[in-house]
């Protein structure tokens, strides 16, 4: 299937991921973080203004372990998405508190940063 | 001005955060709890009620902040009926504790409040109200007393739909006065758990949000808070004297 080239750097918006912890005593599901972030910040900024914040949690980034994720948003509107996080006090039926651990400009190293993952590609032997 | 950016960043990183008001049972767990969040100061409020609990809640205060890395501040939350009541209050407990928090809501008491220099920060004006309860003459005053307004975040987490925009409308409304008139504020997290504790950065984006400079919205945990624990502290150590003369 044919699909749309890459635009080139200078065309495509900018993005920040921010890095972020749930505390919580039981496990949570990824469903139901979805659900909680999506009507928070639905609930708080409408859904124009989220059009504006281009907000995306990422899948493959969610660490059930840790509980720790990364959001993907638009650079302008970083605040915007902690505040809407801060705003999130029950995820599902448990109890939460979601805290941020930091902002990054690529997933890489947000990954590398926050979730202490390590970068094997000039791994030697 | 790259090198100025680096600098501005260092500034930034170097910062002391406070939350001056968190009312938990638990202050062992929500101490533990700040020093996770990056907290450099913490203030679990203990509302008053009589001498004998106060005394109880500054033993307990004084027996954990021996050896932490997080600087623990002593408040003393008033909950008044009338303007008479709250300064009663504030007579018993004034020397004892480092921070005074006069909850507001009812106008009376947050003129009271605005009026009077022993009080350091008025909780949440808007509280409850169907306006922002305070106008150009309160905010006025309490810039002239040197009185801090403080926005709760855990009155937006009771809150949803059509009164928490009311609610945010206020914020917004009362950050505009105080802006105009130079009264300073901060925002505090209110927990009652600690799953009602935010980071700072996240306390820091409400005013961001709001419309607010972003380095002012972050001298609201940092800075203001800072600086009203270190001024009262040297008060009640009677370094500074009536008139505002330091001793050094």
């Amino acid at each position: 299937m044919s699909r749309p080239e890459t635009l080139p750097s200078s065309l495509r918006k900018k993005k920040r991921y921010i890095a972020f912890e749930i505390l919580s005593e039981e496990d949570i599901d990824f469903g139901d973080l979805i659900n909680a972030l999506w009507s928070s910040i639905l609930d708080l900024f409408g859904e124009v203004n989220t059009g504006e914040i281009d907000f995306w949690l990422v899948k493959d980034a969610w660490r059930k372990k840790t509980k720790r994720g990364l959001i993907k948003c638009s650079h302008r509107h970083v605040s915007e998405v902690r505040l809407a996080m801060a705003l999130i006090n029950r995820i599902g039926e448990s109890e939460v508190s979601i805290r941020s651990l930091g902002v990054s400009g690529t997933m890489k190293s947000a990954k590398k940063k926050y979730f202490g993952e390590k970068d094997l590609s000039n791994f030697e032997n | 001005m790259f090198i100025r950016f680096k600098y501005k960043l260092k500034d930034r990183m170097d910062m002391n955060f406070y939350d001056l008001y968190v009312p938990v049972d638990d202050i062992e767990e929500a101490v533990e709890t700040a020093m996770k969040m990056n907290f450099s100061g913490i203030g679990p409020a203990h509302r008053y009620d009589n001498k004998k609990m106060l005394n109880k809640y500054l033993e307990e205060m004084d027996n954990l902040g021996g050896d932490l890395d997080i600087d623990l501040v002593r408040c003393c939350e008033i909950k008044a009926d009338n303007p008479r009541d709250m300064k009663n209050k504030i007579g018993k407990t004034r020397q004892k504790v480092d921070v005074i928090l006069v909850k507001g809501g009812n106008f009376d008491i947050n003129t009271a409040a605005t009026r009077d220099r022993r009080v350091d920060i008025l909780l949440h004006p808007e509280h409850r109200r169907k306006d922002t309860g305070m106008d150009h003459k309160t905010a006025k005053m309490a810039a002239e007393k040197n009185v801090t307004i403080g926005f709760v975040m855990h009155d937006l987490h009771q809150t949803y739909g059509k009164v928490r925009s009311h609610v945010i409308n206020h914020i917004r409304k009362s950050i505009e006065l105080c802006e105009k008139y130079g009264v300073q504020f901060i925002v505090v997290s209110g927990a009652r758990d600690i799953y009602g504790m935010r980071g700072p950065r996240e306390l820091a984006s409400l005013p961001k949000v709001l419309g607010v400079d972003p380095s002012k919205a972050m001298d609201t945990v940092s800075t203001v808070p800072h600086k009203i624990v270190k001024n009262n502290r040297k008060k009640l150590g009677g370094r500074i004297k009536k008139g505002g003369v330091e001793r050094l």
